[in-house]
């Protein structure tokens, strides 16, 4: 009945979306094992609680948490568990998948819910549609990727588990090899993970400097920043600031939408906001009939004004 | 070198998804079905490297019902050499559709499968990387920019994961899965479309491939999510800010 979280690491340490995974496998029996296999790995890792056992394996070629080798290492394991979990994000997304594939095992991508051991819910259609999906009861392991803005954070953990050591894999590919990482720029709060989120869409493509007023706007407001695909396609904001059905699924506690019409595409990723706040001219705009504060003015008008409020107070 | 890329036909995303009076099905109203988005993005990816010489064939193939010969006509339309059409009677789940597209890969001796990143009807976004399993390829998802082939044949490309940019090097075979920023679909021409008519879309049985079992996690219901109750039209700044300063001031 046990079950294993797949852990993404980024800078030697757990991501957020680890942390909120384990907080999805609490909806879960059983005891909870935790495998970190990565490169490089902090000493010590900050650990979420909860953990029967931790299995590390620390070794250069896990550099990136390559699919390929990771299948391998957890194809070895996966037999020893119930469920196997993993946070569905570039991490997760390349590995469950290849790894479903390598050993046969019923794989449910991108749950929001768990509406009991063996049901589970996603979205689909843009987040249009909740599906509820049966899970094969006797069959082990289940496969299992979670979106992390769906399920609350793990507490961290007051003592450290056993820890058991693994041994990297051989290579069966030498030639899938991660070859880096660049970071996009700032320094703000993490888009996935951020309380407050200021976005900006289409309608900061005619604002001149729109944007940086924009960006003015979330730093006074602690906030990160989001995009919609018309901006990051004018090349407004960076692709990994895109927020919607395939960029960045977010639930912050406050999201500020400006110039955006909200296209069911860019809908399908707020569907978890808090509260959402909407300035567009447009009172017909489809994002106007979803948000909880509606401001019908020009954003060249309004950010300039809320600014100088801010500055002022 | 030959290159595979699988095709899926969606309706249309431009239409909003509905559920049906039983509560269950999906309906799309009169929405047509079109090739998935990203696996045009795929298939431009794959022409290109066609078009500048470093591959020698580009060949798509889908899984699913007869009708599904419409969107392999056009992807024949945008410049594919050959469309294969693996007849089901209806849409495969994903591990069958993995399934098809690895034996096909092995068949036709692809050196890489290209894939889009999900299919916008499901959005689950795994057939490409479960086939990359089947075949013990070399994968990357998430795609955005795809160097030219090396002296071994080999490929350095561009993930766009979250917080950045990562590089990855692969050496063929392998599997990519084509992400929105790779590349921008050709549009096809008339007479590209007339022309594209007469070249044939060959039609294999699923029943004749031996494929793999791969265990599928049935949909047994399903729910459109609750509407947000109707929101407020504020006059001005000051009231936003009046109304958010809890948002501010509670810890």
């Amino acid at each position: 009945m046990s079950r294993l979280i797949l852990a993404e690491t980024r800078g030697g340490q757990l991501t957020t979306a680890t942390w909120h995974t384990v907080g999805a496998a609490a909806a879960l029996p059983g005891p909870l094992e935790m495998l970190i296999a990565g490169w490089p790995l902090e000493e010590p890792i900050a650990l979420p609680a909860g953990l029967e056992r931790l299995l590390l394996c620390r070794h250069p070629a896990l550099a990136g948490q390559t699919p390929e080798l990771l299948a391998d290492l957890v194809a070895s394991l996966a037999g020893r568990y119930r469920t196997l979990l993993a946070p569905a994000t570039s991490f997760g997304r390349q590995l469950l998948p290849r790894l479903a594939a390598r050993i046969a095992a019923p794989f449910i991508p991108e749950i929001v819910a768990i509406d009991g051991p063996h049901r589970f819910v996603r979205p689909a259609f843009a987040g249009n549609i909740l599906e509820t999906i049966q899970a094969p009861p006797e069959t082990s392991p289940l496969l299992l990727s979670v979106r992390p803005s769906a399920f609350p954070r793990a507490l961290p953990a007051t003592t450290q588990p056993p820890t058991e050591w693994l041994a990297p894999p051989a290579t069966s590919l030498p030639h899938a090899a991660f070859r880096g990482f660049r970071a996009s720029p700032g320094d703000r709060p993490e888009l996935g993970s951020a309380a407050i989120v200021v976005a900006g869409g289409r309608g900061l493509v005619e604002a001149e400097g729109g944007f940086a007023l924009l960006e003015q706007l979330a730093t006074r407001l602690g906030a990160a920043i989001g995009a919609t695909r018309s901006a990051v396609d004018a090349g407004l904001a960076p692709g990994d600031w895109q927020i919607g059905q395939t960029g960045k699924i977010i639930a912050p506690r406050l999201y500020i939408a400006i110039g955006i019409s909200g296209a069911v595409q860019h809908l399908a990723g707020i569907k978890g906001a808090g509260t959402i706040v909407a300035i567009n001219r447009d009172a017909g705009a489809p994002i106007c009939a979803i948000a909880d504060y509606v401001i019908n003015q020009d954003l060249r008008k309004v950010l300039p004004e809320w600014l100088a409020r801010l500055e002022a107070s | 070198m030959i290159l595979l890329v699988g095709i899926k036909q969606v309706a249309d995303p431009n239409h909003p998804a509905r559920l049906g009076p039983d509560g269950f099905a999906v309906e799309c109203g009169d929405a047509a079905e079109v090739p998935n988005p990203f696996d045009l993005i795929a298939l431009e990816a794959a022409l290109r490297w066609r078009e500048a010489g470093v591959a020698t064939e580009v060949i798509v193939v889908s899984a699913g019902p007869p009708s599904w010969s419409e969107g392999l006509s056009t992807c024949l339309a945008m410049g594919s050499d050959r469309a294969i059409l693996v007849e089901l009677a209806e849409a495969p789940d994903a591990g069958t559709a993995a399934a098809i597209l690895a034996e096909t890969a092995r068949q036709v001796g692809a050196a890489w499968l290209f894939t889009g990143r999900q299919g916008v009807d499901r959005d689950l976004g795994v057939t490409g990387m479960m086939a990359a399993g089947l075949l013990g390829w070399a994968q990357a998802s998430q795609v955005v920019e795809l160097g030219p082939p090396d002296g071994e044949g080999g490929v350095t490309l561009l993930r766009e994961v979250d917080g950045g940019l990562e590089s990855r090097y692969l050496h063929p075979p392998g599997v990519i899965s084509a992400d929105l920023r790779l590349g921008e679909p050709r549009c096809v021409t008339l007479p590209a479309i007339l022309a594209a008519r007469r070249k044939r879309v060959e039609r294999l049985e699923a029943a004749a491939l031996s494929l793999p079992f791969l265990p599928g996690c049935p949909v047994v219901a399903r729910r459109e999510p609750s509407p947000r109750p109707g929101g407020h039209l504020l006059r001005d700044v000051a009231e936003l800010m009046a109304r958010l300063r809890p948002e501010f001031t509670t810890p």
